[in-house]
C-alpha cells in the first residue's frame, strides 16, 4: 500500500447511489444481463450476414456493426464510460467456456504490453480499407464469428483477462477513449482500503472453508483498486465492486481527461510517462482517426491513384501499405518529433526526444475522441433510423413478416444538419487536448510551461485544422479505389 | 440466475458458430421468376445529382417485354446507413420503364428494383452503379 496514490475523498456523483441504475449495477448479474441481449443481437446479425441480402445497407450484419454499434460505442464512451466492454458478449461465452477449460498458462511476459494489440488495431483498420468491410455483410458476419473464436481461444489458454488486456483491438480503442470518459470505477474512501486485510477486489472472494473456491472474481485486469488511477485497462466488469467486502468501490464522476496529465504510478500499468506502448496507442488513436476519416473523402482516391501510378501497380495492398506507413508512422514521428525538438530547444536541456514524445502523446486523446465521434457520429445520425426497415425486412427474410412492409424512407438526419455537430465535436476535442497538453507542460516543466506548451499547441492546431479540412471535403465511398 | 445467464450465453455462442458454418454453406433458393431479365436501356448516369434511370423488363423464355409491372426503385450507396433515393417507375413503352433517382453523393451506388408483375408475382433485381462522380 506504500504506492497508494494520494486520493482525495470522493466528491463526485456515484452512479451506484442512483435509484434505478445503481440498484441494477449492484445486482450480481447485471453484467451477464447486459451481455445476453448483445449476444442475441450478434447471432441475428451473423445469421442475416450469411442468408440475408448481400447489400450492406439492407443487411443487419453490416448496418448494425458499421453504423449503429460504432456510433453508439463512441457516444457512450464520451458521455458515460466503458459500458460496451461491460456488456461485451465475447466475455459471456468465454466465461462459460472457462467452466470446461481452466486456463493453465500465464500470458507471456514479453507480450505484457500493448504492442500486439496496437498492431492488431492497425491491422483491423487496414483490413477495413482493403476489403471494404463496411460493404460486405458476409465478411462482417465472419469478422464477428472470428472475434468470438479469438476471445474463446485466447482466454481458454491464458489466465485472467488476457484477451481484453493484451489482444482485443476494440478493447484498446475503448481503453484509450475511456481516459476521456466522465465516469470511473474508483474506491470511495482510501482510508478503508488502508485498513483492509483481505483485498478481495484484486484477489477475489474465496469460500471460507475452501480457499481454492472463488465465489467472486477479483480484478482480472490486474488493477488493484487502492492504486488504480483512471480508466486505462478497466473493462467496467464490476468484479471489484461485487468483491469488495466493504462496499468501497463506486462508479464516480470526474473531470474527463484529468487522468491524462496524472503521472502517478498506476496499478497494473505503471507510469504513463514510461509506457512507450501506451503512448503509441494514443498516437495511433489520433492519427488512425484522421486516416479512417480520410478513407471516406474524395482526395484519398487521387492520392492512392498517384501512388499506384508511381509504383506501376493496380494492386491495392502496396498502395494502402504506403499510405498507412506515411500516415501512421512517418507523419506522427515527424510532427511529434518536431514538437519534441522544439520543446528541447525551449527548455535548453539535452533530453532525448522519445521521452518527451511519450509524455505528450496522451494529450492527443481528447482531439482523437472528437474526430472519432464526428466520423462515427455522422454515420450514426445520418443513418439513425435505417435499422427499422432493415429489421422489418430481416424478419421477413427469415419468414416472419409480422413487422410489416419495410419503411425504407426512414433514414436519419441530413448531412447538412450533422455538419455543425461534427465541427463542434472536433473543436471540443481540440480544447480538451490543449488543456491536457498545458497541464503536462506545467507538470514536467513548471518554470517554462508556456514555452513548452507552444510547440504542442501548434501541433494539435495543425491536426485540428486537418480534421476540419477532411470534413470540408466531398464524401466519397468507393469499394474499388484503383481505376474504379 | 448467473448460471442461467452464462449457460444461455454459451449456448447462444455455440449456436452462433454452428449457425455461421451452416449458413455460410447455404445457397439461395430457386427464383421462379428467373426468366425475367432487367436490362438498363440508358445506363444510370454516374454523376452526382438527379438522373433518369431507364430500363427494360423482358421474359427471356417468351422473348416478350414484361408490361404492366409495378416497380419500386431504390438508389442507395454501398455503404450502409446512407439516405436512399426512392422512386416508383413508370412504364414509358411496352416493357420499358423510367424512374427518377437522385445520386446525392460521390461513390459506389446500386439500384434495387422491387418488382410486382401484373399477375401478382414478385421479384427483385439489382444493378450496380459504381463510381458516381461530380
Ligand atoms: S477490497 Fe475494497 S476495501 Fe479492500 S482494498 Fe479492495 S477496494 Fe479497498
Ligand atoms: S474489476 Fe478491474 S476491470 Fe473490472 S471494473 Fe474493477 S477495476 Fe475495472
Amino acid at each position: 500500500m506504500d504506492n497508494a496514490p494520494t486520493t482525495t475523498p470522493q466528491s463526485g456523483t456515484d452512479l451506484l447511489e442512483w435509484p434505478v441504475i445503481g440498484r441494477f449495477l449492484r445486482w450480481r448479474y447485471a453484467r451477464p444481463a447486459m451481455q445476453l441481449p448483445l449476444l442475441l443481437g450478434a447471432i441475428v446479425m451473423v445469421a442475416h450476414g450469411f442468408v440475408g441480402p448481400q447489400l450492406a445497407p439492407r443487411n443487419l450484419a453490416s448496418l448494425l456493426t458499421w453504423v449503429h454499434y460504432r456510433g453508439v460505442l463512441i457516444v457512450v464512451l464520451l458521455v458515460a464510460g466503458n459500458f460496451f466492454c461491460m456488456a461485451c458478449p465475447f466475455m459471456l461465452t468465454r466465461d462459460w467456456a472457462r467452466r470446461f477449460f481452466k486456463p493453465a498458462l500465464n500470458w507471456p511476459r514479453w507480450l505484457r504490453n500493448k504492442w500486439l494489440a496496437v498492431g492488431l488495431l492497425v491491422a483491423v483498420l487496414f483490413a477495413y480499407e482493403l476489403f471494404d468491410l463496411w460493404g460486405s455483410p458476409w465478411w462482417t458476419a465472419w469478422l464477428i464469428i472470428g472475434y468470438f473464436a479469438a476471445a474463446l481461444a485466447v482466454d481458454a489458454l491464458f489466465k485472467q483477462a488476457s484477451f481484453c488486456k493484451y489482444v482485443c483491438p476494440i478493447g484498446q480503442f475503448n481503453f484509450a477513449a475511456s481516459t476521456f470518459s466522465p465516469l470511473e470505477v474508483k474506491v470511495r474512501d482510501t482510508n478503508t482500503c488502508a485498513t483492509c486485510t483481505t483485498v478481495d477486489c484484486i484477489k477475489g472472494t474465496r469460500h471460507p472453508d475452501d480457499r481454492e473456491l472463488v465465489l467472486q472474481r477479483g480484478c482480472e485486469l490486474a488493477l488493484f483498486q487502492p492504486e488504480k488511477v483512471g480508466n486505462m485497462d478497466c473493462t467496467f466488469c464490476l468484479d471489484c465492486i461485487h468483491a469488495c467486502p466493504h462496499d468501497n468501490v463506486g462508479i464516480t464522476t470526474r473531470l474527463p481527461g484529468s487522468e491524462l496529465w496524472d503521472d502517478t504510478r498506476r496499478s497494473g500499468i505503471g507510469l504513463f510517462s514510461k509506457r512507450k506502448d501506451l503512448a503509441a496507442l494514443a498516437a495511433i488513436f489520433m492519427f488512425g482517426a484522421l486516416l479512417n476519416a480520410f478513407g471516406m473523402v474524395s482526395p484519398v482516391y487521387a492520392v492512392q491513384q498517384w501512388i499506384a501510378t508511381q509504383l506501376g501497380t493496380t494492386n491495392e495492398v502496396p498502395v494502402l501499405a504506403i499510405l498507412f506507413v506515411a500516415l501512421l508512422i512517418v507523419e506522427p514521428v515527424l510532427l511529434m518529433g518536431g514538437a519534441a525538438l522544439w520543446t528541447r530547444r525551449a527548455t535548453g536541456t539535452p533530453e532525448p526526444l522519445m521521452p518527451i514524445m511519450t509524455r505528450f502523446a496522451y494529450a492527443l486523446i481528447p482531439l482523437a475522441c472528437g474526430v472519432w465521434a464526428a466520423h462515427y457520429g455522422f454515420h450514426l445520425l445520418t443513418g439513425l433510423w435505417t435499422f427499422i426497415p432493415v429489421t422489418q425486412a430481416a424478419f421477413a427474410d427469415f419468414g416472419l413478416p409480422f413487422l410489416g412492409e419495410p419503411l425504407w424512407q426512414w433514414t436519419g438526419f441530413s448531412t447538412g444538419a450533422v455538419y455543425p455537430l461534427e465541427i463542434g465535436l472536433i473543436s471540443l476535442g481540440l480544447l480538451g487536448t490543449l488543456l491536457v497538453a498545458y497541464r503536462i507542460a506545467e507538470r514536467d516543466y513548471p518554470r517554462r510551461a508556456r514555452r513548452v506548451f507552444i510547440p504542442w499547441a501548434v501541433l494539435v492546431v495543425v491536426l485540428w485544422a486537418s480534421a476540419l479540412w477532411l470534413l470540408s471535403q466531398p464524401m466519397e465511398m468507393r469499394g474499388t479505389m484503383l481505376g474504379g | 440466475m448467473q448460471q442461467f445467464l452464462i449457460r444461455s450465453g454459451y449456448g447462444a455462442g455455440m449456436w452462433l458458430v454452428l449457425l455461421g458454418l451452416v449458413l455460410a454453406g447455404c445457397g439461395r433458393g430457386n427464383d421462379a421468376t428467373a426468366a425475367i431479365e432487367l436490362t438498363m436501356v440508358e445506363q444510370a448516369s454516374p454523376h452526382v445529382g438527379p438522373a433518369t434511370v431507364r430500363f427494360r423488363l423482358d421474359d427471356t423464355q417468351t422473348g416478350q417485354p414484361v408490361t404492366g409491372a409495378a416497380i419500386k426503385v431504390e438508389g442507395n450507396m454501398t455503404h450502409p446507413g446512407m439516405a436512399p433515393s426512392l422512386a416508383e417507375a413508370t412504364e414509358v413503352a411496352a416493357g420499358t420503364y423510367e424512374a427518377e433517382i437522385n445520386y446525392t453523393m460521390r461513390g459506389d451506388w446500386y439500384l434495387f428494383f422491387d418488382i410486382r408483375l401484373a399477375d401478382g408475382q414478385t421479384l427483385t433485381r439489382q444493378v450496380d452503379v459504381p463510381g458516381v462522380t461530380e
